[in-house]
């Protein structure tokens, strides 16, 4: 008996789809973002309601896991009815769900409250980027909800990023601990203007500080609004350790940041600032005195 | 070609799996690349022009989902199954030290591509630190992923494998 083999593709055709494939990505590395857009926006809106089913089923686990603390009593008392009422467990995560939401959103419109000049979205946090060496996460709301590129993001906690591309219905936003944030910031007490910078590790350092600042463990981080990238005023944390060398121009300190970024769920973002367009001005040559 | 029919809803599946629940699974400040090992997985024990495909899907969802320069993923995605394709013969595909040493190697390349295409397009690196704290970590924890994936892959390439057919000779 003879034996026939079903025909396979032989190597070098696939090595030759894999060489066109290669091409094409190099193609889209140079042609950037921008003009891919439609395309990446394409993408990004098909998969945003699958995104958020997964978001939500993720907070709700992540929520039945860590309940706040100040709810021991009732989750205590929660254990002892399951033991004896199976069933009502998936009740329970559904209203354990809700009130930290409600909370979260509680606090949020409490913040709204302190700023009323200010116009908000409120939008979900439904995914963070795919690669770890980057800090950006997706929202579940987009240019449909008034929410453009450049808008901050913020928490009642502080500040949490920028808006760097938007879709009808969802939001990528740089998060101020990623490696190309830089914010300008200022110290609440001594008044010293710094650069806020993240770190590959997920932290902000605080550098371009004088050394004859006395900074302090513990002081506030604000934005300083110099450059109209955000507003004035926001926090962003405290100093949690300051390196200072008497024998360089500048100290540098890791600051904590006031935002659990790891924990993001909800957030507002500002979509009435403008910011101001200094560009025009940064060409302009100083008359001589 | 018809292994794309299941396999761009599934790489588009794990892309979210990966940014919502995989994002959390961590060792330092690396995480399992879910898809990464997928199309390794797929590459090594399929020898069709179907392969190199399954790598380019995993990159453009990979790139839709991110805020870095996009075809980075793309890019490196597609080049590992541009050199997995080099390898040819059945030893790669029943022999799981060749996945794992596969799973380790790919991990490491495919993060160090698309780190340098990223530092190309201007977002900042901090080399020590990204291959420390992410990648060598990422590559361990994928070297274990590797083992349950790459047999389901055998699996399903057997499955979607035309029969041989026997002809009596007269």
């Amino acid at each position: 008996m003879r034996r026939f083999k079903a025909p396979t593709t032989s190597s070098g055709t696939r090595i030759l789809y894999a060489v066109v494939l290669v091409l094409i990505g190099i193609g889209a590395i140079i042609v950037g973002r921008n003009t891919l857009e439609p395309v990446s926006g394409t993408v990004l809106i098909a998969l945003s309601p699958l995104q958020s089913g997964f978001a939500n089923l993720y907070n709700s686990i992540s929520n039945a896991i860590n309940t706040p603390a100040d709810l021991a009593s009732v989750q205590a008392r929660n254990v002892e009815l399951e033991k004896q009422i199976a069933d009502l467990t998936t009740e329970n995560i559904r209203l354990s769900e809700s009130e930290s939401k409600l909370k979260i959103v509680s606090a949020l419109l409490d913040y709204a409250r302190t700023n009323p000049e200010r116009k908000y979205v409120t939008a979900d946090v439904v995914g963070r980027d795919e690669s770890r060496f980057l800090r950006y996460v997706l929202l579940n709301k987009g240019a449909r909800d008034g929410i453009n590129r450049d808008m901050p993001v913020v928490t009642d906690k502080g500040l949490v990023g920028l808006v760097t591309e938007t879709t009808i219905n969802a939001s990528k936003v740089v998060l101020i601990t990623d490696l190309s944030s830089a914010v300008n910031v200022r110290l609440q007490n001594s008044r010293a203007e710094g650069i806020v910078i993240g770190q590959q590790s997920g932290e902000l350092r605080l550098n371009y500080i004088s050394v004859e600042v006395d900074m302090k463990q513990g002081e506030r981080v604000v934005t300083s609004g110099l450059g109209g990238q955000f507003p004035q005023g926001l926090l962003i944390g405290a100093v949690a350790s300051v390196r200072k060398r008497t024998f360089d121009v500048f100290q540098e300190a890791d600051v904590k940041s006031a935002v659990d970024f790891n924990r993001l769920e909800t957030v507002l973002v500002i979509i009435n600032y403008e910011k101001p367009n200094i560009q025009p001005l940064l060409g302009t040559p100083v008359p001589p005195p | 070609m018809r292994s794309l029919i299941i396999g761009i809803p599934l790489l588009a599946l794990i892309s979210v799996m990966q940014s919502t629940l995989l994002h959390s699974v961590r060792f330092l400040d690396g995480s399992v690349d879910m898809a990464l090992v997928v199309v390794l997985a797929w590459n090594l024990v399929r020898r069709e022009a179907d392969a190199p495909l399954w790598a380019f899907f995993a990159g453009v969802f990979a790139d839709a989902l991110s805020g870095g320069a996009i075809g980075a993923a793309t890019f490196a995605m597609t080049t590992i199954s541009l050199v997995i394709s080099f390898t040819e013969g059945r030893f790669y595909q029943a022999n799981l030290p060749v996945a794992l040493l596969v799973s380790l190697v790919g991990t490491i390349f495919y993060h160090l591509l698309y780190l340098l295409t990223l530092s190309i397009r201007g977002q900042p690196i901090q080399w020590a630190d990204a291959i420390t704290l992410g990648i060598l970590p990422s590559a361990l924890l994928n070297l274990i992923l590797i083992v349950p994936i790459y047999r389901i892959a055998l699996w399903a390439v057997k499955l979607l494998k035309p029969r041989e057919i026997g002809l009596l000779e007269e």
